[in-house]
């Protein structure tokens, strides 16, 4: 049990199997997350961030470890806890023949919290125009848009985010950015999960990185990126008529023999520095490229 | 009053499957056979086509809807919801009482002259209704898609109307009305052909003592099958 009021959800030593296939989906991972905090879950697919954020939603049964939440253990609670919580899935959840008001006001009507202004949230999203429209005329960035708002029209404490800007143009992506970070000012805990590095540097406060059911690491995005990236120096040279991409260590690159030799040597054609990016990081701790 | 919201929700969301005209349709093609057909004739019709009504509509509709449901991801939905589980189980239930109900007394106030123990047809209705979509909820649960459900359901549903064409060329089998399903007939049969109070009593009682423990069971492995995995 925590003790402090801050603490929104408190994973512990949590382990989980699938049934149907044994596969043994996640493997004792702990981590905690505070209130007004946002954090991303990252890792390759078939990683467990589904699974994990299942598990804490409570659309799976049976885990072992604790997971507890709002103070109090996972498989406690009753459908109230859906009063406090948000969810939007990677795959938009929505009545494909009612129009998108139709949609709000209907799952709306379940909640206590009742929003009066769905215009607003229409308009933040940039749906207003659309409200009056069947959702299965939607594109898929619309679906998108309109899951979110969906998923947090009744203001909950907690919201859970799977891919929240996958498949969206880099607008409407910029659009449910804002959204989150707005959200995290008005002390909002956002727990998101996503293959995508850029949006986990924008928006997360800290990252976990999960691999084959085990995490490997939990930290701020800029702490990980100092311990374990690296930045570099990538040159572009001609080698016997040839075009030559190499990459080196920038801060050894003072003494590097290799790279000198290149220098001296060789007709270059471009010299560019790089940051470390939570993509080395990632691909780091992961072996293996982004998806 | 949540169940009533969701209530609400079912009817508008089956309305706006198209649902109601299908059934509109049906019972209009019911009405135009009727008006053609002798009350003497329509005293054994009537009741095989109101009994027949509700089980259908229960078995053929639940399980289109919640696979439907089920494939616009739209139970999960309901799920992170504090919408109840029985809350979201009782209103399909209702609803498809609601349509049965309003659907058996038009056609039979229409075309039916003869005297009708309305207490018998809408229990009997009800009770039909209430088993049967239930029973539906129970093969949903188990079915992966939309074709799968017919195919689990088709025999279950030859299962449940054997007794019920058995008790009417053997009468005096009497452990046929074990049978749910002969259970809610003789209620249905009985509104057409009279019943006896003890009769009514004994048949509502045993059908509402099944429907109160189907219900129960259902809601478990509705749970299980499509929502919660494990
Ligand atoms: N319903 C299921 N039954 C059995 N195994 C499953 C099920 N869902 C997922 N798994 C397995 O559990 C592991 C974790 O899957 P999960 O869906 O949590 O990955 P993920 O990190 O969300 O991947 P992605 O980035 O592709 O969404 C995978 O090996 C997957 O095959
Ligand atoms: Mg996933």
């Amino acid at each position: 049990m925590s003790n402090s009021t801050d603490l929104m959800i408190n994973i512990s030593n949590l382990n989980f199997t699938y049934l149907k296939s044994g596969k043994h989906a996640i493997n004792g991972i702990d981590f905690s997350i505070s209130k007004g905090e946002v954090f991303g879950f990252l890792g390759p697919s078939g990683a467990g961030k589904t699974t994990t954020q299942r598990l804490i939603i409570g659309l799976l049964n049976g885990y072992h470890g604790n997971i507890e939440i709002l103070g109090k253990e996972r498989n406690k609670w009753d459908k109230s806890f859906f009063e406090e919580i948000g969810v939007a899935f990677d795959f938009p959840n929505l009545y494909l023949k009612l129009t998108a008001e139709e949609n709000l006001k209907l799952i709306g009507s379940y909640y206590k919290n009742q929003t009066n202004n769905l215009d607003e949230l229409f308009d933040e999203v940039g749906l207003l125009k659309d409200k009056k429209t069947k959702v299965e005329n939607f594109s898929k960035g619309m679906k998108m848009r309109l899951n979110f708002i969906r998923s947090i029209m009744h203001s909950p404490k907690i919201m859970f985010f799977d891919e929240p800007t996958s498949g969206l143009d880099p607008v409407n992506a910029r659009i449910i950015k804002d959204k989150i970070l707005d959200m995290r000012r008005k002390g909002k805990t956002i727990f998101l999960t996503t293959h995508n590095m850029t949006v986990a540097e924008q928006l997360c406060d800290r990252v976990a990185f999960i691999n084959e059911g085990t995490l490997s690491a939990v930290d701020t995005p800029g702490n990980l990126m100092l311990e374990h990236g690296s930045a570099y120096v990538k040159i572009v040279y001609e080698n016997n008529g040839l075009k030559v991409n190499k990459s080196f260590d920038l801060t050894s690159i003072g003494y590097n023999q290799e790279f000198k030799h290149i220098l001296e040597t060789k007709k270059i054609q471009t010299i560019h520095s790089g940051e470390a990016t939570l993509e080395d990081v990632f691909i780091k701790f992961t072996g293996r490229e982004l998806i | 009053m949540r169940w009533l919201t969701a209530l609400k929700a079912d009817l508008f969301f089956q309305f706006k499957q198209g649902f109601y005209y299908i059934y509109a349709i049906l019972s209009l093609i019911y009405l135009i056979i009727f008006s053609q057909i002798s009350d003497s004739v329509l005293q054994f019709v009537l009741p095989i086509v109101m009994f027949t009504d509700p089980s259908v509509l229960g078995l053929f509709f639940i399980g289109g809807l919640l696979l439907l449901e089920k494939e616009q991801g739209i139970l999960s939905l309901t799920y992170i919801t504090p919408l109840k589980i029985y809350e979201f189980v009782m209103s399909k239930v209702i609803s498809l009482i609601l349509i049965s109900l309003l659907a058996v007394i038009v056609i039979s106030l229409v075309s039916y002259n003869g005297s009708v123990n309305y207490l018998s047809l809408i229990s009997g209705i009800i009770l039909t209704s209430i088993i049967f979509t239930l029973y539906g909820f129970l093969i949903a649960s188990k079915a992966k898609s939309i074709n799968d459900y017919f195919v689990k359901m088709i025999p279950q549903m030859i299962l449940l109307i054997i007794p019920c064409i058995l008790i009417f060329i053997f009468p005096n089998w009497w452990f046929l009305n074990i049978a749910p399903s002969v259970s809610a007939l003789n209620l249905v049969w009985g509104a057409y052909h009279g019943i006896g109070y003890p009769q009514l009593g004994i048949n509502i009682t045993y059908l509402t003592l099944i429907s109160f423990i189907m219900y129960r069971y259902t809601i478990k492995a509705f749970i299980k099958g499509m929502i919660v995995t494990d």
